[in-house]
């Protein structure tokens, strides 16, 4: 996979910038996308809808109610783009040989993964703006700046196991399958973690069994800068995402290797 | 064209950050989390780092004759016996205090309160860093709860609640004016408890009385009920302490697997079959002597308030807890020499003991109380270690609240200095000199009792001639119904023309009183201080006076006279015709009224549900 040296370049009179070409390929990644409103739409939308039904006009307790929402909103919405970017579409390209002739143009493999990842970022941040604008014109959510910004960091930073996941599963899922998978990976999951309503609404067992999916660490890192969390440590969230991480992206080089050799 | 867009993007998302509204003001609760996030960094300038030198400590289970604290970012460094020769704090270039002749103690815990409005701050005011409270508003509770681990929560007692008690309808309990859940019977229990720690319930907290005691003075859940509700408890991990104050009460609910029980019992004295039970169960009781010293009108606490190192301390709603008395339920004052004995015994056969002062009922307050309860502990017979450890390391022991109640190294400093030896004379720990909640030492407060209220003369109030809610003294005018309690009256303010005298207007006061509240009413209140916690000087106002016409649907109003910081008000009736009439209330003539300060006067409609409507004019001092 790795041939991104001399043979290719060749005909060039210079070496390509790995830059520019993480640019232009995360660049057309996200005018695919955009012009998929099929995936644009909803993973924009959904959170934004969901929070500001729940989170604002249907609000239990106006004081709290609006940012603990956001804040869990903000993780739903960020770890969709994840999983759908990565998971949908590696299996949709997979299905249509184009992540095969990508795998043999001299693109290096992690432009491929940077510009996704890139791409799940810009989503992401449309989903904060979006949700924080909401949250602060409509539900008064009142932070502080550096509240705001590490908020922001935590959710960024906090898709990348679910970019790991998304991987795994892109790899894993045909295409066909694929979009429906996620779905029922992504939805249940989400209220699960308590990112609907408050974790605290849950019955006991569904608390406890919350432990075991990442969006609930994600929310409850984040849910911590506002002291809003239920007060475990954060070295438990952090070494959670952190195993889930390291233990996708093991799945997905294995995924990737059998996929090579089928 | 593509680069501008590089540069535009993130310039437009800095801006937006930047628009990101930030909280009003610093003190309100949605700053507190800030400070957490941000750690220990931010406190830096609040407090620095120090060492107490050649002092006593008592880290909560162990007594030390002298060592040498180091406080460093905000925790217990290093603890060094003095002797100790490799000391390697001991050139550190830090303030010093000498501790010479003084104990340092863990900030106090009172495993018995109930916690709202000022308690909290009252309690540190006292060395009091935790209180455990056994029945408020979840409201409350919650506000405060979430403050609890924050660093910066250095000007109150950290709070854990049960909020709202497990009681039987009718029983102890609801007869404090709030609509609260009740428990019917056994099959409730699991619902019950499963919504108290939704409302976020730290522990759980029942009232029983059982059938076969003798006084049956409230109704009470059944026995079925009370089970169910330990096991349920247990089921969700959550300790159960049972209200109960008699010895065969105590023995089912041990027996059934309580944690605790709270108070000691006054019908009889402990037997040796309810010591097995409570070491067998590994059950602990909670002492809640102070209040059952105040119960049989035995309390010692008004010397208490005198002692020069107390009363400065004492915030007026605090003084007035004190001085109120219980009515005579006529028990006798041998019940409290039961209470102490009971409490021995449970002692000396090493039943685990906790300190709990039941404030703010009549005759005990936030803070002082957990005070006058070592003296009682110590009065009862326990040794001085073993009051002490009641106070801080048991409570630590026995309920989840962490470190608190100990002083170990690593962990928060949150402790109290105190001039002299409790080990000797209990009666030090009110001799505080400092006080230190997470590090951050803690400036006692004394400023309400010199603070003289504003005085009112006689003259108008309002006559209603302009408009009704601005007063010519005073705070102001404004409606007043129990939807502030939780009730659903409503009520309507109108000015109306005299029909005979076109330049006179009147008040008209219309509404409806519902069900649903305990205690309904609806009318208007006249607020004389900034706030119901300023209270204004009336005593040189003879009397309260205003005209007033009633309605074929209302003959009868009430005064209800509020004393700064309190929510029971005096009433006074009065009753209405259908014609104009001049009334006076004479204030000295009102029973138990400190005309000194008086924060609300309301004049409402209270006696009977349905609709009203009664006219007002010129109300005034005189």
């Amino acid at each position: 996979m790795m041939m991104t040296d001399s043979s290719i370049n060749l005909n060039l009179d210079k070496k390509p910038s790995l830059l520019n070409i993480f640019y232009l390929e995360a660049k057309t990644e996200t005018i695919r996308l955009f012009r998929t409103p099929g995936f644009s739409i909803p993973t924009l939308l959904f959170p934004v809808m969901f929070y500001t039904f729940f989170g604002i006009v249907f609000s239990m307790n106006p004081a709290t109610m609006p940012t603990y929402l956001m804040i869990t909103y903000a993780v739903f919405g960020v770890i969709g783009p994840a999983l759908f970017s990565f998971g949908v579409g590696i299996a949709i390209e997979r299905g249509q040989g184009w992540f095969d002739l990508k795998e043999v143009s001299p693109m290096p493999a992690s432009a491929y993964i940077v510009s996704r990842i890139a791409l799940t970022f810009i989503f992401s941040t449309a989903i904060i703006v979006l949700l924080f604008g909401i949250g602060a014109v409509f539900g008064e959510v009142r932070l502080f700046r550096s509240q705001w910004i590490t908020l922001a960091a935590i959710f960024i930073f906090g898709s990348l196991p679910f970019c790991a996941i998304g991987m795994t599963l892109g790899l894993y899922l045909k295409a066909s399958s694929a979009p429906a998978t996620v779905n029922l990976i992504y939805l249940p999951m989400g209220f699960l973690s308590g990112l609907w309503l408050p974790i605290n609404f849950l019955p006991e067992f569904m608390q406890q069994f919350a432990n075991l999916l990442p969006p609930y660490h994600l929310a409850q890192l984040a849910l911590k800068v506002t002291d809003m969390d239920l007060g475990f440590p954060i070295i438990l969230h952090i070494s959670v995402l952190a195993a889930y991480t390291l233990l996708f992206v093991f799945l997905a080089v294995k995924a990737y290797h059998k996929k090579d050799k089928q | 064209m593509k680069s501008k867009f590089l540069i535009i993007i993130p310039l437009v998302l800095i801006a937006f950050f930047f628009l990101l509204p930030e909280p009003e003001g610093t003190n309100d609760y949605q700053s507190q989390p800030q400070a957490k996030s941000q750690s220990a960094s931010n406190l830096q300038p609040l407090s620095g780092d120090f060492i107490i030198r050649n002092v006593q400590l008592y880290d909560g289970t162990n007594q030390f004759e002298k060592v040498d604290v180091l406080v460093q970012d905000f925790r217990l460094a290093e603890i060094s016996r003095v002797e100790a020769e490799d000391l390697n704090f001991l050139n550190k270039d830090v303030p010093e205090i000498d501790g010479t002749g003084k104990t340092l103690l863990p900030g106090l815990i009172d495993s018995h309160t109930h916690a709202y409005m000022n308690a909290l701050s009252e309690a540190l005011n006292f060395g009091v860093t935790t209180e455990l409270d056994m029945f408020t508003m979840p409201e409350f509770a919650n506000a405060h709860q979430g403050k609890r681990d924050n660093l910066d929560n250095t000007a109150e007692a950290d709070l854990f609640s049960a909020t709202i008690l497990a009681t039987a309808p009718g029983g102890h309990g609801t007869e404090y004016g709030f609509e609260i859940p009740v428990l019917k019977n056994a099959s409730q229990a699991d619902d019950f408890v499963k919504q108290r720690i939704e409302q976020g319930a730290d522990y759980i907290k029942a009232v029983y009385n059982s059938k076969k005691a003798e006084r049956q003075h409230f109704p009470s859940i059944d026995y079925e009920t009370i089970a169910a509700l330990i096991k349920s408890a247990h089921k969700h991990d959550k300790l159960l302490v049972v209200h109960i104050d008699n010895l065969i009460s105590a023995k089912e609910v041990i027996a059934l697997g309580a944690d605790g029980i709270i108070h000691s019992f006054m019908d009889k004295l402990v037997d040796q079959e309810l010591i097995q039970l409570m070491l067998d169960k590994k059950a602990f009781m909670i002492a809640t002597l102070a209040v059952q010293a105040s119960v049989t009108q035995q309390s010692s606490v008004k010397e208490l308030m005198q002692k020069a190192y107390n009363s400065p301390f004492l915030s007026k709603q605090q003084s007035q807890q004190l001085k109120a008395t219980f009515p005579n339920f006529g028990i006798p004052a041998q019940a409290l020499n039961n209470a102490l004995q009971s409490v021995k015994q449970l002692a000396a056969a090493g039943v685990p003991i906790l300190a709990g002062s039941d404030a703010p009922n009549p005759g005990t307050t936030h803070g002082l109380s957990l005070h006058a309860e070592l003296e009682l502990l110590t009065k009862a017979g326990l040794s001085n270690e073993q009051v002490l450890y009641a106070a801080t390391g048991a409570a630590g022991k026995y309920f989840p609240i962490g470190d608190r109640g100990r002083l170990m190294k690593d962990k928060l400093a949150t402790m109290v200095l105190v001039d002299g030896n409790p080990f000797v004379n209990i009666s030090d720990t009110q001799k505080i000199e400092r006080i230190w909640k997470n590090g951050v030492e803690f400036s006692r407060v004394s400023v309400e009792n010199d603070k003289a209220n504003m005085t009112f003369n006689a003259g108008m109030i309002n006559s209603f001639d302009q408009q009704i809610y601005v007063t010519k003294m005073g705070k102001g005018i404004g409606e007043t119904t129990d939807q502030f309690a939780g009730g659903k009256s409503v009520v309507e303010l109108s000015l109306i023309k005299d029909s005979q005298n076109l330049d006179n207007q009147f008040l008209k006061v219309r509404g409806d009183v519902k069900s649903g509240f305990m205690f309904p009413w609806s009318g208007f209140s006249y607020l004389l201080g900034e706030n119901q916690q300023m209270g204004v000087d009336l005593s040189r106002v003879k009397s309260l006076r205003f005209k007033a016409k009633g309605s074929p649907n209302t003959k009868k109003l009430s005064v209800l006279l509020f004393q700064t910081g309190s929510f029971r008000p005096i009433q006074k009736d009065m009753d209405l015709s259908d014609s104009w009439q001049e009334y006076e209330l004479v204030l000295s003539e009102v029973n138990n009224l400190d005309t000194s300060d008086i924060a609300n006067i309301s004049i409402v409609r209270s006696q009977a549900i349905g609709e009203f409507e009664f006219f007002i004019d010129e109300l005034r001092f005189e």
